[in-house]
């Protein structure tokens, strides 16, 4: 699966089908500091994540 | 998972609730009216200023303001500050624009260099002092005193629940009780020529939830965030809600549902303290402040930029 993380710019490729919450546990990344966008459509982080999937993880701060 | 109202799929969770796109949106503009209306934050002989950076939170208040000001017929402009930092304002002062341009809004824009001589850049190689500093007292100043010249009676701003709870619990670990009595969904006095009263309509809406209403609306704002940010205290402080609410979730609410209820002592108690000293005006620019000459003004001559 190819990952983007938004706030660093970072690109990732993971493998292997797991939760979303999982990923982000693993990116060491809270859950409540970002947005799930997987195929270009919102998800929660129950979602399970494929190898063909693709997922942005947006961060919900910005401005300043 | 799918939305406790109807059979779409959800893209929200929040505190036990799941709801799909549209009933997202609906909580949500029905949150922000409800605040308006319980807290009178808005009333129909009023204009109001919005202040606007161009971020989700800002483009989400002008909209919703946008809204409930032409169903209700009141008066309403926004109104972005360019500090002058190369390479981010710029950009976002772009976005702001368009988004202006294609809702049909006035957009007014003030610039430091225009009211205080110089670009937050040029300053900022003048002095020691933290561009978040200067920033925020020229911009608080700036925003007040261009609202005031356009003739508004309230300023609107992104302020979300996060933000809120963010400086209350800033404010207690520094010691600075009296600070929260200036805090609320309405700040300010009403009535005084020099002070425009503050209002949040984004009060109660969750960092997360503001940035999922701008994306869900399709509002066009990327991912910015200010040069200057770097590690303050404030991210620190942020960093450990998200924390406390990821173990906790309602952990937000319960803060600011818990300040609200002080909040009244806050201010009477505070108010009166307040009301022992005399109210200044400030001798060099008349804007109202609690010493003989304002922190802008005090800033300016600091910098050296004042006549």
């Amino acid at each position: 699966m190819k990952v983007f993380i938004e706030k660093t710019g970072k690109h990732l490729v993971l493998e292997g089908r797991r939760s979303a919450a999982d990923i982000l546990k693993d990116l060491s990344i809270n859950p409540e500091s970002i947005i799930l966008v997987k195929n270009n459509e919102i998800a929660l982080d129950d979602e399970f994540i494929e190898d063909k999937d693709e997922l942005r993880i947006l961060s919900v701060i910005s401005g300043g | 998972m799918k939305c406790a109202k109807c059979d779409d799929k959800a893209v929200y969770k929040g505190q036990g609730q799941y709801f799909c796109k549209n009933h997202f949106l609906g909580y949500f503009e029905n949150k922000v009216y409800k605040t308006i209306n319980k807290y009178s934050l808005i009333h129909q002989d009023d204009v109001v200023c919005v202040a606007t950076s161009g971020g989700k939170d800002s483009i989400n208040t002008l909209y919703l303001i946008s809204r409930y000001c032409i169903e209700y017929k009141i008066r309403f402009f926004a109104l972005a500050i360019d500090e002058g930092i190369h390479d981010y304002r710029d950009k976002t002062l772009e976005d702001l624009r368009n988004f202006c341009k294609s809702n049909s809004i006035i957009l007014h824009i003030a610039s430091f260099k225009e009211y205080f001589k110089d670009t937050l850049d040029n300053m900022m190689i003048k002095t020691d002092k933290r561009p978040c500093t200067i920033c925020g007292i020229f911009r608080r100043t700036l925003l007040n005193r261009k609202a005031r010249e356009l003739g508004a009676t309230k300023l609107a701003t992104g302020h979300n629940m996060d933000d809120e709870a963010q400086s209350f619990l800033m404010n207690i670990l520094l010691g600075n009780m009296s600070h929260n009595a200036s805090l609320g969904p309405i700040t300010g006095l009403a009535g005084n020529e020099k002070f425009i009263q503050r209002i949040k309509p984004l009060y109660f809406m969750t960092e997360k939830e503001s940035r999922l209403y701008a994306l869900l609306k399709g509002f066009d704002i990327g991912f910015t965030e200010c040069p200057n940010i770097g590690q303050s205290f404030r991210m620190i402080i942020r960093d450990e809600l998200n924390s406390i609410e990821h173990s906790l979730p309602g952990a937000k609410n319960g803060i600011i549902n818990s300040f609200n209820e002080i909040l009244p002592t806050l201010k009477e108690y505070y108010g009166k303290q307040k009301s022992k000293r005399i109210f200044n005006y400030c001798i060099k620019c008349g804007d109202a402040c609690s010493q003989e000459v304002c922190n802008a003004c005090r800033l300016e001559e600091e910098l050296n930029v004042s006549d």
